[in-house]
């Protein structure tokens, strides 16, 4: 290796006495390789740097010593310095090729064909994962847990980044077993209400539009009578709405704390740099004792970007009875809501105790009634 | 004379160490491998070439190698390397 980049001669010797060549060699401290014995003379080869001083030499003595062939790098160069365009176009060529390397050139999924595939493929796109990706800034855990979300379908999945290459390996879940028929059921009211509407799509009415129900309440049977009187039990099924009346009651302490933000924000810039921050501005900081952070990252692709994370100071603070009443209205009609539906009236009242504030809700709401209700056996 | 005598006192120093002489000497040693390669290392030039022998100066000592194929691997101020088949290496003292 050293020997090539150095450049080495080979030389013949056709001197009657050719040891006297080698002789000369070693009194100039010239090193002789490969030295063979041929008919009529001497085939060695020297470094190209002592080869014209030793041909010199040879000259003076009157050995007589021929150039055969001129091999190494520097002979290579001289060659090419002739050929400019192929001088720089393989340096070039080389770079190029290096550069190449730190890309995906070769995005496959394993463990799915088709369809299926193409929808991995796609997401791994949307999330900046394709041919020409930067192959250092692909996170590929990350990549993972975010696929496992986005596709509901996908048992696991490993991404696995050699090189160039990009294995997206996975399973599919397998396909549930066939869902039991649905049992025989009755409708019946969950809660005490007016019937405002009712659709029934199997099963027989047992209540009409304008009828009071209470709780437990069949609203709709689970059977079907043809005509010749014959029931079929099934499940039974209707779109339902009531008119119902709720009372809630909660109790919370006298005061409460909540989070007060101070407007004041403080901003800092990263960098990214493939799984690499480096913060831009500002260097130093002393944070407060009390702040959440937003962050948001701005990137072109996975690899490069930036990344904006906004400090927002806060105090906490001793909220008054009156404000302890709004937080616990907050907290009833949205139990409300999920109970009965939509709250079309409501009366909020607050007593305040020693130690505690109890609230007092009730309304008027407007939803879905019934619950399906199993027949035993 | 005056060598001969260094030559001595650098033989008993080391029998004395228990070490190869070429420790306290400048002279050559020499290694065969196998009946195919043959190493010189020390002071050593080349006398006669030919395929068939190749006479080797090592100072006090002249070594002859005879063989067929020979060729010489490296030569060097102080390293020298024979490779072929060898079938005999004789050594000559050199007169004076």
């Amino acid at each position: 290796m050293w020997r090539y980049i150095g450049g080495f001669v080979t030389l013949w010797v056709t001197d009657a006495r050719p040891e006297r060549f080698l002789r000369l060699c070693l009194r100039c401290g010239v090193g002789v390789r490969g030295v063979r014995r041929q008919e009529d003379g001497l085939r060695l080869s020297v470094r190209a740097g002592a080869c014209g001083r030793l041909l010199t030499h040879a000259e003076r003595l009157g050995i007589e010593v021929e150039v055969l062939r001129r091999q190494g790098l520097p002979f290579l160069l001289q060659r090419l310095s002739v050929r400019p365009v192929l001088a720089f176009g393989l340096p070039l060529c080389l770079l190029a090729l290096s550069a190449a390397s730190l890309f995906l050139w070769d995005v496959r999924v394993v463990g799915a064909e088709g369809a299926q595939a193409r929808r991995v493929l796609e997401a791994l796109r949307e999330r900046g994962v394709h041919v020409g990706t930067y192959a250092e800034g692909v996170d590929a855990e990350s990549l993972q847990n975010e696929l496992l979300v986005a596709l509901p379908e996908l048992k696991w999945i490993a991404v696995n980044i050699r090189g160039s290459r990009a294995r997206v390996h996975l399973r599919l879940r397998d396909e549930g077993p066939e869902p039991l028929p649905a049992a025989p059921a009755d409708l019946v009211a969950e809660r005490d209400g007016l019937i405002t509407a009712l659709a029934v799509f199997s099963g027989t009415a047992a209540v009409q539009v304008g009828d009071t129900v209470a709780a437990g309440d069949v609203l709709v049977y689970g059977y079907e009578t043809d005509v010749s009187g014959v029931r079929t039990p099934v499940r039974a099924e209707a779109w339902t709405r009531a008119r119902s009346w709720l009372s809630l009651r909660a109790q919370t302490d006298a005061c409460v704390r909540r989070v007060h933000y101070t407007g004041e924000r403080r901003q800092t810039l990263w960098m990214v740099f493939g799984k690499k921050l480096q913060k831009i501005w500002p260097w130093s900081r002393i944070y407060p004792s009390e702040y959440d952070t937003i962050t948001v990252r701005e990137s072109a692709s996975l690899s490069l970007g930036l990344l904006r994370e906004v400090d927002r100071t806060y105090t906490t603070v001793l909220c008054p009875y009156e404000q302890a009443g709004q937080v616990l209205y907050a907290a009833l009609r949205a139990r409300a809501e999920s109970i009965g539906g939509e709250v079309c009236s409501e009366s909020f009242s607050l007593t305040e105790g020693e130690s505690a504030v109890t609230a007092r809700y009730e309304c008027e709401c407007m939803g879905p009634i019934g619950t399906a209700l199993e027949k035993d056996g | 004379m005056k060598k001969e005598k260094k030559h001595r006192l650098a033989r008993a120093a080391a029998a004395a160490a228990g070490v190869p002489v070429t420790v306290f000497a400048d002279l050559p040693e020499i290694s065969l491998s196998g009946g195919r390669e043959l190493r010189v290392e020390g002071p050593c030039g080349v006398l006669l070439y030919t395929g068939q022998c190749i006479l080797i100066d090592g100072g006090e000592l002249r070594l002859c190698v005879r063989g067929a194929g020979l060729w010489l691997d490296f030569i060097g101020t102080q390293a020298l390397c024979a490779r072929g088949r060898i079938d005999s290496v004789e050594i000559e003292r050199a007169e004076g």
